[in-house]
């Protein structure tokens, strides 16, 4: 585990120094136009937070780091592990800050005034139960799906086929929709929001557990496919 | 005689291209150079070493233990340096220093800023701006920095003007003075061999060509010519490299030979570089 630690640490230096400032920039105006528009509008761009990761493949390719790699005392498994495990960091990290800046702009209320339409929409979600925490919860499983599948696909194909990993990515979900719909009636789609929606009738806490669970859970299991792939593939 | 490194029948296997039955070993406390054309197998040999590729067949042993089984044990050990920069050019040496400090049990971050300030690399400066030769020395410091008993150097004073490969050998000769450390130095300037090496192995087409001392293979062959008409058909059979030109031909030769040489035919000891290029000529010939 301290080895997957010290990699992730690596990640986070190597891209603290790359993309975090226009990132932290970025969520720092959206945030902002969020306090004017909608709590709502606040969290969203932890979306794009995981993805903040992603040029870290392409480092690694360019500067044909598997050599630092291999002369490091880390396992090839490990690596890939690590690299999941930064982009769920982040994404939790991002998700975190927004959440607080969300309650903040409640307290504040400027989008009350600003936006009077947009405040009453926000009330009648809150009352419908679609609280900020359970938006926050369903983006962040949003983010680890999407990155689970998209950084699989990296390690399976290499960071230089990284347009096609992202058009596959959505592809693969696409294909899932489409596939439920027709052979299934979306019948699985409804299977899964019966029971989300059945867990937050029983206990809001339970459907965080869950869900965030199932969000790392398939994080896990992606980065652990991808372990395997790194540990037989020559780097 | 203790052996830090030892290879033995190692194999590998691309399309193009193949390490075949690769064995030879270095004792500790010596400097061995690995020599040899492009392509003949140096940095995959490195590679496999590194468990960066996977070998198929063969044993590799650093340190008495197995480079796949032990990796951690023994990376903690070993260093390498690269003839490119393996870190993200966009870090500054701090970042350098915190990303890779904790991955090794014997860092020495007092080491590191003495070294750092000896090699005279500046601190403020984004990696990626420095100097091949200062990159290189950068490379070296973070060797250095967790008391690497084993150096691998693949190539790293390629591109290097003179004065930055002398300031390297100095390093390296200071690196080597104590005896628990050893250096392979894979290169293709074989005169910084011929001034450091003590032991050498010569790769040609995947497979070993000689390892042994460097002392042995300097004396080991000579370097013929003359005129055609004078070479015997069986010294011309013997010979390796053998190519002509309009006023006469060139050969490599083993030295014990030459006493049955004829008189008219000149011979000269043969330097590092000469066996390589003998050896290609030799290999291009048998193709």
């Amino acid at each position: 585990m301290s080895e997957i630690l010290k990699l992730v640490k690596m990640d986070l230096i190597i891209i603290k120094n790359k993309s975090v400032l226009p990132f932290v920039f970025f969520m720092s105006v959206y945030m902002f136009l969020g306090y004017i528009i909608s709590p709502y509008a606040v969290i969203s761009p932890v979306l794009f937070a995981g993805f903040m990761i992603q040029p870290l493949f392409s480092i690694d390719e360019q500067n044909d780091m598997s050599r630092l790699y291999g002369s490091l005392p880390v396992s090839r498994r490990n690596r890939a592990i690590a690299r999941f495990m930064s982009a769920g960091l982040i994404t939790a990290i991002a998700l975190v800050i927004s959440m607080i800046a969300a309650f903040h702009s409640v307290e504040v209320g400027w989008f009350k005034e600003l936006n009077p339409e947009l405040y009453e929409s926000y009330c009648i979600m809150q009352l419908e139960g679609i609280t900020i925490g359970i938006v926050a919860c369903f983006i962040y499983a949003v983010v680890c799906f999407i990155l689970g599948i998209q950084y699989t696909l990296l390690y399976l194909f290499g960071a230089s086929k990284e347009a096609f990993t992202m058009i596959a990515t959505f592809l693969i979900i696409l294909g899932f929709i489409i596939a439920d719909g027709l052979l299934f009636d979306g019948k699985t789609m409804d299977i899964f929001s019966n029971v989300l929606s059945r867990l937050m009738i029983k206990s809001e806490m339970l459907f965080y557990i869950v869900l965030y669970g199932a969000s790392v859970g398939f994080l896990l299991i992606c980065a652990l496919i991808s372990g395997l792939i790194m540990k037989k593939r020559e780097i | 005689m203790e052996y830090i490194m030892k290879i033995d029948n190692l194999c590998k296997s691309y399309k193009a291209f193949s390490l075949k039955n690769v064995s030879f070993s270095l004792p500790k406390g010596y400097i061995m150079g690995f020599v040899g054309q492009n392509g003949s197998g140096k940095t995959t040999t490195i590679r496999s070493m590194l468990g960066i590729a996977n070998k198929d067949s063969g044993n590799i042993e650093l340190f008495g233990l197995d480079n796949v089984k032990d990796y951690r044990e023994i990376k903690q050990r070993i260093s390498v340096v690269f003839d490119s920069l393996c870190y993200p050019p966009h870090l500054k040496i701090k970042h350098i220093e915190s990303m890779l400090k904790s991955f090794y049990d014997k860092w020495d971050s007092e080491e590191f800023h003495r070294l750092i300030k000896k090699f005279k690399l500046h601190e403020n400066v984004k990696i990626g701006k420095f100097s091949k030769g200062m990159r290189m020395k950068l490379m070296i410091a973070v060797a250095l920095s967790h008391k690497a008993e084993l150096i691998i150097l693949d190539e790293p004073t390629s591109g290097l003007d003179p004065v930055a490969r002398d300031e390297l050998l100095d390093i390296l000769t200071e690196y080597i003075s104590d005896e628990n450390n050893s250096i392979l130095f894979s290169t293709h300037i074989t005169a910084d061999l011929e001034r450091i090496a003590d032991y050498v192995t010569v790769l040609n087409d995947g497979e070993v060509w000689y390892t042994g001392t460097k002392d042995e293979i300097m004396d080991k062959y000579v370097v013929i010519k003359g005129d055609e008409a004078d070479l015997p058909d069986e010294i011309m059979n013997k010979s390796i490299g053998y190519h002509n030109y309009r006023n006469g031909f060139e050969a490599m030769l083993e030295r014990e030979i030459v006493s049955d040489l004829p008189e008219e035919i000149e011979y000269e000891k043969a330097n590092l570089d000469d066996i390589l290029i003998y050896i290609a000529k030799e290999s291009a010939k048998n193709e």
